[in-house]
Formats: C-alpha cells, structure tokens, sequence
C-alpha cells in the first residue's frame, strides 16, 4: 500500500469504509466523516477510487440511477488486513514503550 | 445555492477531467459533488485529482490505440508550437546586430549556438519519429483511395514551402529598411507572423486529422511516441535557450538589450507558451506510454 504515496491514507480509509460493505462515493464520504472524523474531497476520493479499482482491491457494481456503489474484493481485504495489522503492532509497541516511561503521579 | 445550481457548477468542474475520465467516472462523481458543500477547498480537491488524473492516468479508463493517436497528436502539436516559438525567435534575432553582440559576449553566443544546435537536431529527430507513421498512414490512405487524408499527412511539408513562397514574394516585393535590425519593417514582420502561425496551425492539425481518417498500427503509433521524445527534449532546450540568450544579452550588455531586446512583457508570454507545450506533450507522452502497458 506503500506504493500509493501520498495516496495510501486516503486509500486506507475507504478500504476500511467497504469493508463494512457496498457503497456509492457518497456514502463512503458520510461513512468516513461519522467514524473517522474525516471529510474526504469529491477529488481525492476517486482518485483513490481510480487507484483501487485498477488494482483489483474494489470492484464496481450495477449503477443505481447515477449512483455506482463498489465493494471490497478478496485481494482488497488481504491488503487491508496486511495493513491494519501492520499499524495495530506499531501503535501496540507504541503503547508498550510509553508503559515503560515512569510518569508523575 | 439551488440543487440545480449545484449541479450545473459541479459538471462544469468535471470537466477539468481528461475525457477519457469523465467517460468512465462523470456521472458518480457529479453525483457526489452536487450533494458536497462546494467551498474553496472543495474546489482546490478537485483541481489536484484532476491534475493527478491528467498526469497518472488509471490504466482503466485509457483505450490502448485511441489513447496513442490523441498522444502523438497532441506532441506534434506541441513541437510544431515549440519550433514556432524558435523560428519567431530566431527571425527576431538574425540581423547583424545580435550577431555582433554575440562577439562580444561570449556566453550569450554560446546560448545561441545551443538555440540552433538543438533546433536543427531537433527537426532530424522528429523526421526520424514521423517517418515510419507518415508513411504507414500514406500508404493505408493510398490503399483506401482517400485524398484527403493523403493531403493531410502531407500538410506539414505543403504549408511550410507554401509559407516560404510567400516570404520569397514578399521579400522580393518589400524593400527592406535601411536601418539595421528593421529589415522588412514591423507591418511585414506582423503579416508574415500571422502567415506563419497559419502555417504552423495546418502543419499541426493535418497529420492530427490524417490520423482520425486513416488508422495506423499500434506499433508504429507507440514507435513515433516514443521516438518524439528526443524531438521534443532538443527543442524544449532549445526555447529555454533563446530566452537564456535574451536575459544573457540584457545582463551583459543593458545599452544593447535597450535598442534591441525584447521587454519582459514580450519574454514572459513567450516562456510561458513554450513551457506549456512541453509541460502538454511530457504529460501526453507520458498518457500514451502508460495506455500501452497491461494493468497487472
């Protein structure tokens, strides 16, 4: 996910909002704004969108109306999981290191 | 602002988008503007994916031998733009007294000579990338027995002769100034200006139109694109060396660049035309080699 650049926070993001299940560009921004606190822009979403897709990590569905919900695909979810795996075991020795630091009462 | 409103504002946006973008996303992402708060930042968004889209284009959404045929287009027009920007250049600085200048300023000849070397280089490269297409279209358009398109793929070498024809006329015809530097007079100078831009739009657009009636090969196409970016590199440093040599000549010798420089609101546009055209033809060239490669 590295290789995404400047690009892999925001694609790390709506990997994780699929991950919950289908969704149109809209609902991952809503989805995004209530859980992560973040408001992704109408630009950065599809190029996030594009980058994924071309991947193979999201796969389009049927348009509803003018609405294109995408949903997660296997290699999608192998990549999310590598991911959140990864930064779980940095912010646990994260956490583990600042257990140690002795701490004014 | 009115949901109509908003969604009128949010297609003129998309519209930043390369086409072959908006063919695949314009519909959703129309969608998901019209329902944002457009704000500064919004828009600033936007503009960055755009720019993203232009320059790192999604292997998804670019057909492999329309995507070739829009590049080459766009980097011939590119270099024709380039070379036309150096011709002016090189029209506006061949009398006698840059020449003598150059004798005196040793770095400002050096800059000349490299304006020329590589405007000449240039002009080989781009028959050496040109020729194998020319010729593939030419042949299929002589095959199809369609003349038009043979006389569009022989415009970039009608409209240059035709325009040179012109000039001889002229030249014959318009006594030239006695004062140095003036040579044909500004009125002249204008209209030949004109005419030669005239020339240099056929010669971009012939080729561009052949291409739309004849289809060449994938090969040949990816051939010329490739083999343009020699073509292109020698005759951007060549515009970057003619207004090195204006600024060089300006530096040097501020009594001469006084009577014969051109001022910074002649230099500016100039320099921002042809770092357009390359900035265009690096990004286009850049489209049509990632159409080619298979998404993995």
């Amino acid at each position: 996910m590295h290789d995404l650049g400047r690009w892999a926070d925001p694609s790390l993001l709506v990997l994780t909002s699929l991950a919950d299940g289908p969704k149109h560009g809209y609902a991952v921004i809503k989805d995004l704004e209530q859980s992560a606190g973040v408001t992704l822009g109408a630009g950065t979403l599809y190029a996030v969108l594009s980058r994924l897709e071309e991947r193979g990590w999201i796969e389009p569905l049927a348009a509803e109306e003018r609405r294109r919900p995408y949903r997660l695909t296997g290699p999608g979810a192998v990549a999310l999981e590598t991911e959140t795996r990864r930064i779980h075991q940095f912010a646990e020795l994260g956490l583990r290191r600042l257990a140690a630091i002795p701490r004014p009462a | 602002m009115s949901p109509r409103a908003c969604r009128r504002l949010a297609r003129v946006l998309c519209h930043v988008y390369p086409p072959s973008w908006r063919d695949r996303y314009s519909e959703e992402f129309v969608d998901v503007l019209s329902e944002t708060v457009l704000t500064p930042r919004t828009v600033l968004d936007v503009l960055d994916g755009a720019l993203d889209a232009w320059a790192n284009p999604s292997g998804l959404v670019l057909g492999g031998r329309l995507r070739l045929r829009a590049s080459v287009s766009v980097v011939w027009g590119a270099w024709i733009v380039l070379t036309a920007g150096a011709l002016i250049f090189g029209q506006s600085t061949e009398d006698s007294p840059f020449r003598r200048a150059d004798a005196t300023h040793p770095v400002a000849a050096l800059v000349y000579g490299v304006y020329e070397w590589c405007a000449h280089l240039s002009v080989a490269a781009v028959v050496v990338a040109g020729a194998p297409l020319a010729w593939a279209l030419l042949r299929a358009a002589y095959t199809q027995r369609r003349r038009s398109a043979i006389a569009l793929v022989l415009l970039p070498v009608a409209a240059p002769m035709a325009f040179l024809g012109v000039l001889v006329l002229i030249a014959q015809a318009v006594p030239r100034s006695t004062v140095p530097g003036v040579g044909v007079g500004p009125a002249w100078f204008a209209v030949l200006v004109v005419l030669g831009l005239l020339a240099a739009a056929l010669c971009a657009a012939g080729p561009a139109l052949g291409l739309r009636r004849v289809s060449a090969s994938p090969g040949v196409l990816r051939w010329s694109l490739r083999a343009s970016v020699p073509a292109l590199a020698l005759m951007s440093v060549s515009a970057a060396a003619s207004v090195c040599y204006e600024l060089a000549l300006a530096r040097s010798d501020p009594s001469f660049a006084a009577g014969y420089g051109r001022p910074w609101w002649q230099l500016a546009p100039y320099a921002l035309v042809m770092a357009a055209a390359g900035a265009a033809a690096m990004t286009s060239i850049r489209r049509g080699v990632r159409a080619t490669v298979p998404v993995s």
